[in-house]
């Protein structure tokens, strides 16, 4: 799948179910009967995806939440939301 | 005619039969799976012989298989029936797994096929667990009492030396169903006081026979343990929220470990040791 662009509009995809295990999160995903093991950032990135947000909105989001090492904080979500979209968990509009 | 229902679950199926020889074979395949069930079946499976004496199964007047192996028909049911009651099975979690009680505490051994349950479970067998099942177990939601689709051993070729072992004397019994790719083996063969039973589910071990690895166990966390009993539930389209959340529900309750193994040396011990502390 295609790279993740700042100006893409990333959307979760709805049939997916997030269950929360300490600090653990699971995401299974009936439509290729997948179950992702994610940690708690990023099911937060995945809840943020709601179609209307670019993926620049989501980054300046989380940095806010979170001030320090920017560029590193950027990667991350990126590597995070393409592996959400590696696994069918996100879409891009 | 003779007509057998099989039960599991919430869900029914019938076998109809014209010989003597295939009741007995639907009989002793069978000996462990209810007749009584909570919904009329909703598949019939009918065994049947041509004039040239082949065997002909089918489902709902489908053709599922044809030949003249009393062993490969055997297979063929098996797997036929087993799907049917799946596919329709809508009141608990059913995971593709081996289950065994030690002492009246429950193990589920879930893992696909290859991964040496069937040898595990007839080796923890010979040594005074009680088999249920090696392929599936059925847990009413929010409930651990397992029910187990009481089968006979499926004991694929490669681990026929091993099951000879624990055989004996009865190695050669009339009763083994000896087809191409596996044999079908009576529990009762490999001990004779064994006992069917619906224990509750005390622990899960996912199996992983490697003959190059070391023996290992790891205690899983909750989120692995739902990870791995997602991969094994083989109804989640039929449940609500595809089963995920009664998945995790019981991966919260009940500790699981992955457990690899070279051979048996340290299994036993270790499996009664845990189950001794819990």
């Amino acid at each position: 799948m295609a790279e993740m662009k700042l100006d893409d509009k990333p959307i979760r995809n709805e049939s997916c179910h997030m269950e929360e295990l300490d600090d653990e999160v699971l995401l299974y995903n009936p439509s290729n009967n997948k179950t992702l093991y994610i940690n708690k950032s990023a099911s937060v990135i995945w809840q943020l995806c709601n179609g209307e947000q670019t993926t620049e909105e989501i980054i300046s989001m989380i940095q806010e939440a979170y001030p320090g090492d920017k560029e590193g904080l950027q990667r991350d979500i990126l590597d995070t939301l393409n592996s959400l979209a590696d696994n069918d968990a996100v879409s891009v509009i | 005619m003779y007509t057998r229902t099989l039960s599991f679950g919430d869900s029914s199926i019938e076998i109809v039969t014209h010989s003597d020889e295939t009741s007995d074979l639907v009989e002793m395949l069978f000996k462990g799976v209810p007749e009584e069930g909570i919904n009329p079946p909703h598949a019939r499976l009918e065994i049947s012989q041509d004039r040239d004496q082949d065997y002909r199964l089918t489902r709902d007047e489908k053709q599922i298989y044809k030949g003249d192996s009393l062993a490969a028909l055997a297979n063929s049911l098996m797997d036929t029936s087993i799907y049917n009651l799946a596919d329709k099975c809508s009141s608990g979690l059913l995971f593709h797994a081996a289950c065994l009680s030690w002492k009246g505490k429950g193990i589920i051994l879930p893992a696909q096929s290859g991964h040496g349950k069937t040898t595990l479970s007839a080796w923890l067998l010979s040594n005074g667990f009680d088999y249920l099942t090696d392929e599936l177990v059925y847990l009413p939601l929010e409930s651990r009492q397992a029910m187990c689709f009481g089968r006979p051993l499926n004991v694929k070729y490669g681990a026929r030396e091993i099951i000879n072992g624990l055989l004996g004397d009865n190695k050669d019994d009339e009763s083994i169903v000896a087809g191409p790719i596996a044999m079908l083996v009576p529990p009762r063969l490999v001990r004779a006081d064994n006992k069917t039973v619906e224990p509750e589910v005390n622990m899960v071990f996912f199996p992983h026979y490697r003959a190059d690895a070391e023996f290992s166990l790891e205690k899983l966390t909750a989120a692995q343990t739902g990870m791995a009993l997602m991969s094994c539930l083989v109804n989640a389209r039929n449940l609500s929220a595809d089963g995920f959340p009664a998945t995790v529900s019981l991966a919260r309750k009940v500790p699981a470990y992955q457990l690899t193994y070279p051979d048996f040396e340290g299994v036993l011990g270790t499996i009664t040791g845990l189950l001794g502390e819990n």
